[in-house]
């Protein structure tokens, strides 16, 4: 056995799990995490030589795995998708908001905001939005990546996406309300 | 210029603002008519909070916040998995 199927071994035995939970905490799918995983190894394995040692292992298959995962919803991101993400039901003809849809809550007393319990909460409220909004809303913090450049990648106008995101926060927003800060009451 | 948007209005400019930025007028619309409504008033404090929550958890920068706590990013050992991959190196 060749030392660089040592060294690959090895990494799949120390770091094979951490990528996995974090592959995990990005896609919130175990079936796509594990693919994601898969996936670094292998283009770890053919790019073996770039590897030059210059940052530790650990970060080199992380940031593989980082573009692993934009690409993903990168793709779902495009999809073509007839489907439309609705917000009539959230306001008026006039663009008020609908009964009982107003933002309720006293936002500021929340001071103890437990983060870990509103990430769980998001993942969920985010796991209940159409592929193609998950994905945009998600592409949107992933990179530094600016608004301009990343409706050019997805081959979107600004009003298009900006429109995208409106809709998804909308009711992403509405979810986490109804799940978090009501809970609290 | 409308003196008075509406809340539809007023929530589509807190996401255009944090996508692409405001004009001087948008701007004002909008903080004319948050300053009167607090349902959008609350709704753009929310949309911050929650743009703050999703770039801690996406940005590639997140290895910087301290995140790794069990309760959030879990501590699951996947034997299959890498079985899986050892196999098919």
């Amino acid at each position: 056995m060749d030392n660089k199927n040592k060294i690959i071994i090895s990494w799949v035995n120390d770091y094979s799990d951490y990528l996995y939970n974090w592959a995990l905490y990005k896609s919130s799918n175990k079936e796509v995490a594990e693919d994601l995983v898969q996936d670094t190894f292998v283009i770890a394995t053919n790019s073996f030589e770039k590897f030059e040692g210059k940052s530790s292992p650990k970060t080199w298959l992380v940031s593989i795995l980082n573009n692993l995962i934009y690409e993903h919803y990168r793709k779902k991101a495009k999809h073509k998708n007839k489907i439309d993400l609705d917000i009539s039901d959230l306001f008026k003809e006039n663009g008020h908001w609908d009964v009982g849809e107003m933002p309720s809550g006293d936002f500021e007393s929340e001071s103890l905001l437990d983060d870990s319990n509103f990430q769980k909460v998001l993942a969920d409220c985010l796991s209940k939005l159409p592929d193609k909004w998950n994905a945009v809303i998600k592409l949107k913090y992933m990179t530094d990546q600016k608004a301009d450049e990343i409706c050019k990648d997805l081959n979107i106008t600004k009003t298009n996406y900006w429109q995208m995101v409106h809709r998804a926060k909308i009711h992403l927003r509405k979810c986490v309300e109804q799940n978090y800060f009501n809970k609290n009451k | 210029m409308k003196l008075m948007i509406s809340c539809l209005k007023a929530t589509e400019l807190v996401e255009k603002d944090s996508l692409f930025g405001l004009s001087l007028i948008e701007l004002f619309e909008l903080r004319i008519h948050n300053y009167i409504c607090k349902g959008c008033k609350l709704y753009e404090t929310q949309s911050k909070y929650i743009d703050e929550m999703l770039i801690k958890k996406f940005s590639y920068n997140s290895l910087d916040y301290n995140i790794h706590q069990d309760e959030i990013i879990k501590n699951i050992t996947n034997e299959k998995l890498k079985e899986k991959i050892l196999n098919k190196l």
